[in-house]
């Protein structure tokens, strides 16, 4: 017997020790989400993407849309994000990001691609993958590295690159400094066939350096540059090359309750052979951008207000441009106005200017879409965008934004719309002022009810823009957009 | 044979119990899951959870933590910050 309560003994500390024993370092599988649906009521929305109300006639976003007033559009989108995390520790994840998004009733089965699939019956192959990539510290060095196709947004607020991208960027913490180096490839035109020659010698590459220096608690101060060096054999307007270098300072601030952040950029580069000729023919680009903004609490809420501005081309630009540069690329080389890699969020707009944060996801339309203002380098308009918000909790579970946007052309060239009585570009660079709100409920901690309205009366810029039903010239109609929504968060 | 019953109860529940979860953790406690991927079981949060949790953790302060500690908790509640951004607004 006393055998046997010895055996017990050992036998109930080997169990508690079993139970006690936590293991060194368990392997985590972390799932985190979104679900957005919204429903829209819309003048130019019609559930595409790019830029709407450019060039010298501002196209109607219907074609067969005659009437004197445009036709409303309504349709559903919904978009759902899924993202997985295998982390082996805290100093080693593979980080992977899925998207399926739909338009109610657009395509299905067979026939549908991504961003489809909401058609009867469904059964879509609509399933993106948005990111893969590997995230580590590099053993007895203070540097992180992210190696894959991965997100970037540049620290000049996401006006030259807001996109998922391939690469490698590191990132390094001494002391009050942090510095990120890294490097991306946008596009192998090998791939495309197009230029027959080794792979990687054909690119579009952006390299990046930022760094940041923390001051004091409530003081960053920090530089960035960023390379965008482009050897594709590309068409319109780059006949074979280009290469632009983007300074910038930036400084983020805290003053009391007031916080204050800001940014001058710029850009300085070289277009070869933009007329076709030869590699000789080339343009060279000196263009500008700045930023500030300022966020204070006030009441329920905070009042927020901002300044963007980009500089932009003459009429003529001949070989000396100067007009911002975003990233606006497609595959083919060719600078494409609905490729959105640009953004400004800041604003708070809807329809104004490209705000992901407030868009819709693929389908966001805007009248400034990418940050330049313009469809190519050769005829970026620039931009002076001036925003206004207060962003009040009403309860802790209702929330409402309000906010009212003014932009202005900062040049005049060949997009700018012509009086059709007139036959004459209109004298004013005013596109027009937008106000919008946008009101939340939390139904649960993780599902928010959403409702956003904006309106834009446009400005003189647009003036007899357009031929309207009766075959006269107007105005274009100012655009609107009502937005019904449901955001679930895991 | 009570005795022994009594003492195999024991040390069965003992055996099964389940690791803390965070929820459960005193005022003194560190969150070994959080902080250090310890422990974590079958525990699976939401976005808005776990960042709910780290910022309890990181009010208990500098009595329960050290200062590399907290800015380990501090920098993944800045992770899921970004996360969020990132899942809403990424275009």
């Amino acid at each position: 017997m006393k055998f046997n309560k010895k055996l017990v003994v050992l036998a109930a500390a080997g169990a508690l020790s079993a139970a006690t024993a936590v293991p060194a370092m368990a392997f985590e599988n972390e799932f985190h989400g979104m679900y957005k649906l919204k429903y829209f009521i819309s003048n130019y929305e019609t559930g595409g993407g790019g830029p709407i109300l450019y060039g010298p006639t501002p196209g109607k976003p219907v074609a067969d849309d005659t009437t004197q007033n445009l036709k409303t559009n309504n349709y559903f989108e919904q978009r759902a994000r899924l993202f997985y995390t295998a982390k082996a520790n805290d100093d080693l994840k593979l980080v992977t990001g899925f998207e399926i998004d739909s338009v109610w009733g657009d395509y299905a089965q067979s026939g549908a691609t991504r961003n489809q699939g909401g058609a009867l019956e469904s059964d879509a192959v609509n399933l993106e993958t948005k990111w893969v990539y590997l995230d580590f510290k590099i053993p007895g060095t203070p540097t992180r590295t992210t190696v894959g196709i991965q997100p970037f947004k540049d620290q000049l607020k996401g006006i030259f690159l807001d996109a998922d991208v391939a690469g490698i960027m590191t990132k390094t913490s001494l002391g009050a400094t942090a510095l990120n180096v890294g490097y991306l490839r946008l596009y192998d035109n090998s791939y495309l066939g197009a230029t027959g020659r080794a792979r990687g010698m054909d690119d579009l590459d952006v390299g990046v350096i930022e760094a940041k220096y923390a001051v004091s608690k409530d003081l960053n101060v920090g530089g960035v540059y960023y390379l965008y060096a482009d050897s594709r054999r590309s068409t319109t307007p780059v006949a074979s090359a280009a290469m632009i270098h983007t300074v910038g300072l930036t400084a983020d601030a805290k003053v009391g309750a007031l916080a204050l952040s800001g940014f001058a950029a710029y850009q300085g580069g070289v277009f070869k052979g933009v007329n076709g000729v030869n590699d000789n023919d080339s343009a060279y680009l000196n263009a500008l951008a700045y930023n500030v903004a300022a966020k204070m609490p006030i009441g329920p809420g905070s009042l927020r207000t901002a300044l963007l501005f980009t500089s932009g081309n003459a009429e003529n630009t001949g070989y000396h441009l100067t007009g911002w540069v975003g990233t606006s690329q497609s595959k083919a080389g060719v600078w494409s106005s609905t490729t959105g890699t640009s953004t400004y969020n800041e604003s708070g707009m809807l329809l104004l200017n490209r705000n992901a944060a407030a868009g819709a996801g693929t389908t966001d339309s805007s009248i400034v879409y990418n940050t330049g203002n313009g469809t190519n380098p050769g005829n970026m308009q620039g931009l002076y965008l001036y925003t206004l918000g207060y962003d009040a909790t009403i309860t802790p579970k209702c929330y409402a934004n309000l906010n009212v946007g003014f932009a202005w052309t900062a040049h005049n060239n060949s997009l700018k719309p012509t009086d059709k009585v007139t036959n004459k570009q209109n004298a004013s660079n005013f596109m027009g002022t937008e106000v919008n709100i946008e009101t939340g409920y939390k139904m649960y901690d993780n599902l928010t009810a959403v409702v956003q309205a904006g309106y834009v009366i446009l400005g003189g810029y647009y003036k007899n823009s357009v031929t309207n039903g009766a075959g006269s010239a107007a105005d274009p109609e100012n655009p609107y957009t009502a937005r019904l929504g449901l955001n679930y968060l895991f | 044979m009570k005795k022994v019953a009594v003492m195999m109860l024991a040390a069965f529940s003992m055996a099964v119990a389940s690791p803390v979860f965070a929820a459960e953790m005193t005022k003194d406690q560190k969150n070994e899951c959080l902080l250090a991927s310890k422990g974590c079981a079958n525990e699976v949060s939401s976005i808005q959870t776990k960042m709910k949790k780290l910022q309890a953790e990181i009010k208990k302060g500098k009595k329960v933590y050290t200062a590399d500690e907290l800015k380990k908790l501090n920098d993944k509640l800045k992770e899921a910050e970004k996360m969020i951004d990132e899942m809403l607004a990424n275009p």
